[in-house]
């Protein structure tokens, strides 16, 4: 351990603390000794410390009380983070210098202007551009303005010269031309607003910051500590506090044992991680190895995992021999022993997914908490996985937020102004009202539930709200309708419509854009009757909910008017790119970081996750519209330095002294590629250990989270209490005593349905918007058909926009009846020839006439049969033909030989005994089915191949087996069995669930 | 030059002995880097550098070859089969010299990749090949920033660019990396036979017009299983 002190004569300005070592306690120990803090409590009064963020500044001062003794008090020095520079507060003394920076530019106004001129430009090539699409312009140019910014580069004439020289494909050429934007137009629009970018900002204010300090040197110590001096920003603040007698810089990680040949390759390789620190210390004329470790740390034995970590990240040039150079480096130890010593303490595991790594991490956070005041993070950069972990501790009531929060789409505030705002752009599409309608925070009048059951619910049939109010009464009141909704549950429903109706009044219609204030206008009008507004930006979730809707409305502002369709997609891309931060105080002992919260803190275990290619590190994107080389050429930052930063955040983690590695060997549902560092060390260390190298990185048996996860999932196996399969035996008076001729096919099919649908009396509800279905089409088309009975005149033309218009009644999409219309055209042609070659020999004709018949049986209560048949025609001579309609395929005659399909020779029955309404009894000559499809066809049962008897004997057979079958159902030992004839079951899936058929039976099936 | 050669060929038909067992099934081309076959990682910088067509021969399972090649649809492959005999890396030239056309091409063994795998290399080729002063342009690799090869080296280059063999010396800096740009011309009249492609390299290096270029990335000569292996690796270390 070195005794020099920070601040003595002669002593270094730059120190750096090394990877893995706890940099703000080892920096907070390093003053306090310089200073005497312990007894000097106002040493530091004076001393000015930069910090990179304001998370490392709070977690400093608590450091340096630390550092100071507990309970005593300071004198704080003044904290302040480098990422803070351009904000508009002044440091102490420098409101001189900041008042000749411009004011800064607000970002939703930045992006909105850039919109505009994005819009502009596509205006003058009369090209049009969804707003959504020109604010991801924007934001793309945004990129480059900042990349810009940071590197202090404001002038691009040099652009169009590279352009000529380089080799550029078409599309680059256009999109420098399309450059304009930031090389001409913004650079104007700033001067003549008099404001400053942000990132331009910081750097004059950085500038501001160094004059200040070189005319007036502080009297007390001025700290830049934590930066690698990535930005010139922070090495300009760098430079300065250098130059002044109490002036010293302390650099993250830096690697001292770097040799001239290698520093020459790591400059010239942006993604490594000490490429940002190589050339901060080439700018100071500095080389690594002058560099002392502050005298505050002594020797940790991590040196072995430090040479480890750096020797397997060097520039892929210097990895040809890396075999040979681990035996110079682990000289006088042999390369065994000493990956063994380097490895120590460092697991690494692989999950099988991501639920599993976030399990494990789960698991090994938990752990941590089994000894008192041990501490624990997990530092990952992928937020669904961090809030996973999140969620498994919440189980363990334990309440350890990550750090970057929760998207505030997915918090009620969020969510609700989403589904305000979908709503708005299609106030009458049924799914966005039912999002609105069930929001949480959403003020309806009551009768929410059987507005959606009723209206919602179903083939949607109105195409504005205006249409759903006007048809509603009308429409839920049609006698024709089989369900209908008492009359007190009606005017519910119309108070739901109305206030739904209100609202929309209120905010104003979709088809019109909006400038901002009249936005502002609107949400002040419609939120108090759609919500309690109080309520909606209260808390936490409510100040980032403003913060987001006042962004867009500034941005709207800047851009000019938006439709609600445009303000919902410019919402959608900001919102889901915000954060509610978490609001209380977190746990004391257990933390989820994001890699740039992680910066600079530390924990007893830290646990690494997510390390797989494109997550950590993740690459860096396409470029939009600059090649990378030519970004290069431009002097602006490389995009592959973001990895070289990312690496070194990796390095300076994964060198902690007690440290997990986990990554996914699959990843959303795809193989995934561990991270390249992971390889890296992985390759190295099986250099040196051969196939003793995953002994040594698997964790002990002991404390292997495998192993807990494996004990948390077994669970003893259950037998089940009872047979799965129902077999529901109600008491007979429960049983149903009228069923219709299709029921008795049911019946027949699957009693389990009709158990449910007349005993419980449960029916299936339709989804919200539903399409129109087969049975829909079929009674919305014979409509049209019974319709030509009265009219025939209109000829087929006419039968074909009939058919058109019921089907459009019905709900039927207008553009999937464009399509439809040839097949129409068709079935009316068809349909007016057969109609006119049934005349002859016609007497009359009843349409949809209801029909029943009693059956008497003995010893049972007495049974109803009722029919609705679709088109009965009394012939010459008194004779009765009964007509069935089909949209679809009409059942085979060798299924109605084998007494599975008996709605027909039922009619027949109903028929012969003068159940039908106004048709006196006769016999029954011809039973047809009539399919009216893309081929019609027409059939006549029993006159086939399969089946041949008269309609007569027919019906005799089936009233013996209808007897037969009431007869059994009228006992109370009958039980209604789920589809015991499951290849017969047409409209499948209504009951199945109920019945847990998939538990009991081999169907493969999602019923 | 500063034109791209709008014409590639590349030699797929060997029958990748070193490679074997591993070649007994699948041809040599077909060999998976880190989930991607080295034909696919060609053929990806080809049409990166915007090469409009590649000619492929084919001699060891020539059906697999062909359905990889030609499944891709994103550059026109055009087959020159050597199916009957395999002539080896300068005859398979004399006899798709029909194919070849008029302007420099591109020839590359298939064994040859490098990382990061962009087309620059490829971009430096056409931008010093200058017909003026020379034949052909040999693509070279530093031995010492390469992985799987183990030779002694084939070449020394002059100031100018020229190349002399190795010859007696023990060792040579630079070793030829498998990617060239060569003039269809030379091909002109040459014997449909097995002969490689140092019996048109002889006249050339006697007149000083063939030429080498330094491969400014990391070479991965793929030559055996082992160099394979080391491969993947290599590309799994660096994200590539």
């Amino acid at each position: 351990m070195s005794e020099v002190s920070l601040f003595a004569a002669g002593a270094s300005r730059f120190w750096t603390v090394p990877a893995g070592a706890p940099f703000l306690t080892a920096l907070a120990a390093a003053l306090a000794m310089a200073v005497d803090l312990q007894n000097r409590p106002d040493a530091l009064a004076d001393g000015i410390i930069y910090l990179p963020n304001r998370r490392s500044a709070r977690a400093f001062s608590a450091a340096l009380h630390q550092a100071a003794g507990a309970e005593r008090t300071l004198l704080m020095p003044e904290i302040r983070a480098l990422g803070d520079l351009e904000t508009d507060d002044a440091p102490p003394g420098l409101d001189a210098a900041f008042a000749d920076l411009g004011p800064a530019l607000s970002e939703p106004r930045r992006l909105g202007t850039l919109m505009q001129l994005v819009h502009a430009r596509f205006q003058a090539e009369e090209r049009d551009l969804p707003a959504s699409s020109a604010l991801a312009a924007a934001q793309e140019l945004a990129g480059l303005l900042d990349e810009a910014a940071i590197v202090g580069k404001t002038d691009w004439s040099d652009l169009p010269g590279l352009v000529e020289a380089g080799d550029l494909a078409g599309h680059w050429r256009a999109s420098v031309k399309f450059l304009e934007i930031v090389t001409t137009a913004w650079p104007e629009w700033l001067q003549q607003e008099g404001v400053e970018d942000r990132l331009a900002r910081r750097l004059a204010a950085a500038r501001a910051v160094a004059e200040h300090w070189q005319a007036s040197p502080p009297a007390g110590p001025v700290i830049i500590a934590g930066s690698t001096g990535a930005t010139p920003a922070s090495r300009i603040l760098m430079a300065a506090a250098r130059a002044m007698p109490r002036g010293v810089v302390v650099l993250p990680g830096l690697d001292t044992a770097l040799q001239p040949d290698a520093i020459a390759q790591i400059l010239d390789t942006p993604n490594h991680p000490q490429h940002a620190l190589m050339h901060t210390l080439a700018s100071f004329g500095l080389s690594p190895k002058a560099i002392p470790t502050l005298p505050s740390l002594t020797e940790d034995g991590l040196d072995a995992r430090r040479a480890l970590i750096n020797e397997s990240l060097l520039p892929a040039d210097l990895t040809g021999d890396w075999r040979s150079r681990l035996e110079t480096l682990s000289a006088p130890l042999d390369p065994a022993k000493f990956t063994e010593n380097g490895l120590t303490g460092l697991d690494l595991m692989a999950a099988r997914d991501e639920t599993e790594e976030a399990m494990l991490a789960a698991c090994l956070l938990r752990e941590t908490l089994e000894t008192p005041g041990r501490t624990a993070a997990l530092v990952c950069p992928d937020a669904g996985l961090a809030r996973r972990v999140s969620a498994h501790l919440n189980r363990w009531d334990l309440d350890v937020p990550p750090s970057e929060g929760i998207p505030l789409l997915h918090r009620p505030a969020g969510a609700w102004m989403d589904a305000l705002l979908d709503w708005w752009g299609a106030p009458a599409d049924p799914m966005r009202i039912a999002a609105l309608l069930h929001a949480p925070g959403t003020t309806a009048p009551e009768g929410v539930a059987d507005f959606e059951r009723w209206v919602l619910r179903g083939v949607c049939w109105w195409e504005t709200l205006e249409a759903l109010q006007a048809s509603l009464h009308p429409r839920l009141t049609d006698p024709q309708q089989r369900k209908r909704p008492g009359l007190e549950v009606l005017d519910q429903i119309e108070a739901v419509s109305a206030w739904l109706n209100d609202a929309a009044v209120q905010l104003g219609t979709a088809d019109k854009a909006y400038s901002a204030s009249e936005f502002r206008d609107a949400l002040r009008r419609a939120l108090p009757l759609l919500c309690d507004p109080q309520n909606l930006w209260r808390g936490p979730d409510g100040a980032a909910l403003a913060q987001q809707v006042e962004a867009i409305l500034d941005m709207a502002e800047a851009y000019g008017p938006l439709t609600p369709e445009d303000l919902l997609g410019l919402w959608r891309q900001l919102a889901s790119q915000a954060n509610v931060p978490p609001s209380g105080p977190g746990h004391p002992r257990l933390q989820i970081w994001g890699p740039l919260e992680a910066r600079l803190q530390s924990a007893d275990h830290i646990i690494l996750a997510g390390l797989n290619e494109e997550v950590w590190p993740r690459s860096a994107g396409a470029e939009a519209f600059l090649p990378r080389h030519f970004k290069i050429r431009l002097g602006l930052e490389d995009p592959e330095s973001l990895m070289g930063l990312a690496a070194h955040d990796f390095a300076g983690l994964a060198c902690a002294p007690r440290v997990t590695l986990l990554y996914s060997e699959r990843r959303e549902d795809a193989p995934a590629v561990a991270s390249r560092w992971v390889w890296r060390m992985r390759t190295l260390a099986r250099g040196a250990l051969g196939g003793a190298i995953e002994n040594v990185l698997s964790p002990a048996p002991e404390r292997d989270p495998r192993h807990w996860l494996a004990a948390l999932e077994t669970s003893e196996p259950t037998q089940p209490a009872h047979h799965a399969e129902p077999r529901p035996c109600p008491p007979v008076d429960a049983r149903p005593k009228r069923l219709s001729v299709s029921r008795i096919d049911t019946l027949q099919r699957d009693p389990y349905a009709i158990y449910a649908e007349s005993v419980l009396r449960l029916s299936r509800l339709d989804p919200i918007d539903r399409e129109l279905d087969p049975r829909d089409r079929g009674t919305a088309m014979h409509r049209a058909l019974e319709l030509f009975d009265e009219t025939p005149e209109i000829g087929a033309e006419g039968l074909a926009d009939s058919l058109e218009q019921e089907l459009r009644k019905a709900g039927a999409r207008p553009e999937a009846l464009i399509s439809e219309r040839a097949i129409l055209a068709n079935i009316a042609a068809w349909y007016v020839d057969w109609h006119a070659g049934r005349q002859p020999g016609l007497m009359r004709v009843k349409n949809e006439v209801s029909g029943e018949y009693q059956l008497s049986l003995d010893g049972a209560p007495a049974f109803t049969l009722s029919a609705q048949a679709d088109r009965i025609e009394i012939r010459e001579g008194g004779a009765l033909a009964i007509l069935d309609f089909k949209t679809g395929k009409p059942p085979s005659d060798k299924v109605i030989g084998v007494g599975l399909s008996q709605q027909m020779p039922l009619q027949v029955l109903i028929a012969r005994a003068g159940g039908f309404a106004d048709v006196p009894a006769s016999a029954v000559t011809e039973l047809t089915y009539v399919s009216v499809r893309a081929r019609p066809e027409v059939r006549m049962v029993g006159t086939g191949r399969d089946l041949k008897k008269s309609p007569m004997e027919l019906a005799d057979e089936a009233q013996a087996g209808l007897e037969r079958l009431i007869t059994g159902y009228m006992r109370a030992t009958q039980a209604y069995l789920s589809a015991p004839r499951a290849q017969f079951v047409q409209y499948e899936g209504d009951y199945g669930r109920l019945a847990r058929r998939a538990e009991w039976t081999s169907e493969i099936s999602d019923g | 030059m500063s034109q791209m050669p709008h014409t590639a060929f590349l030699l797929a038909a060997g029958l990748g002995t070193r490679m074997r067992p591993l070649t007994e099934k699948t041809p040599k081309p077909l060999l998976e880097v880190a989930g991607r076959s080295m034909l696919d990682r060609l053929l990806d910088v080809l049409v990166a550098a915007e090469v409009q067509r590649a000619i492929v021969n084919v001699h060891w399972l020539p059906e697999q070859v062909e359905a990889a090649a030609t499944s891709r649809g994103d550059i026109e492959i055009v087959l020159s089969d050597e199916r009957v005999e395999l002539l080896e890396t300068g005859g398979a030239l004399a006899k798709a010299r029909g194919l070849l056309g008029e302007d420099p091409v591109f020839v590359l063994n298939t064994d040859a990749i490098w990382g990061p795998a962009t087309p620059s290399p490829l971009h430096a080729l056409a931008e010093a090949y200058d017909p003026a002063h020379m034949d052909e342009l040999l693509l070279l690799a530093d031995t010492g920033r390469s992985l799987g090869f183990h030779g002694a080296g084939d070449f020394f280059r002059a100031e100018t660019g020229a190349l002399t063999r190795r010859g007696e010396a023990p060792r040579a800096p630079w070793a030829y990396a498998g990617v060239r740009i060569a003039n269809p011309a030379k091909f002109d009249g040459l014997p449909v036979e097995k002969f490689s492609a140092n019996r048109i390299w002889e006249p050339m290096l006697a007149e000083e017009r063939l030429h080498g270029l330094p491969l400014e990335a990391f070479w991965l000569h793929v030559g055996d299983p082992k160099a394979l292996e080391d491969a993947t690796m290599w590309m799994r270390c660096h994200g590539y």
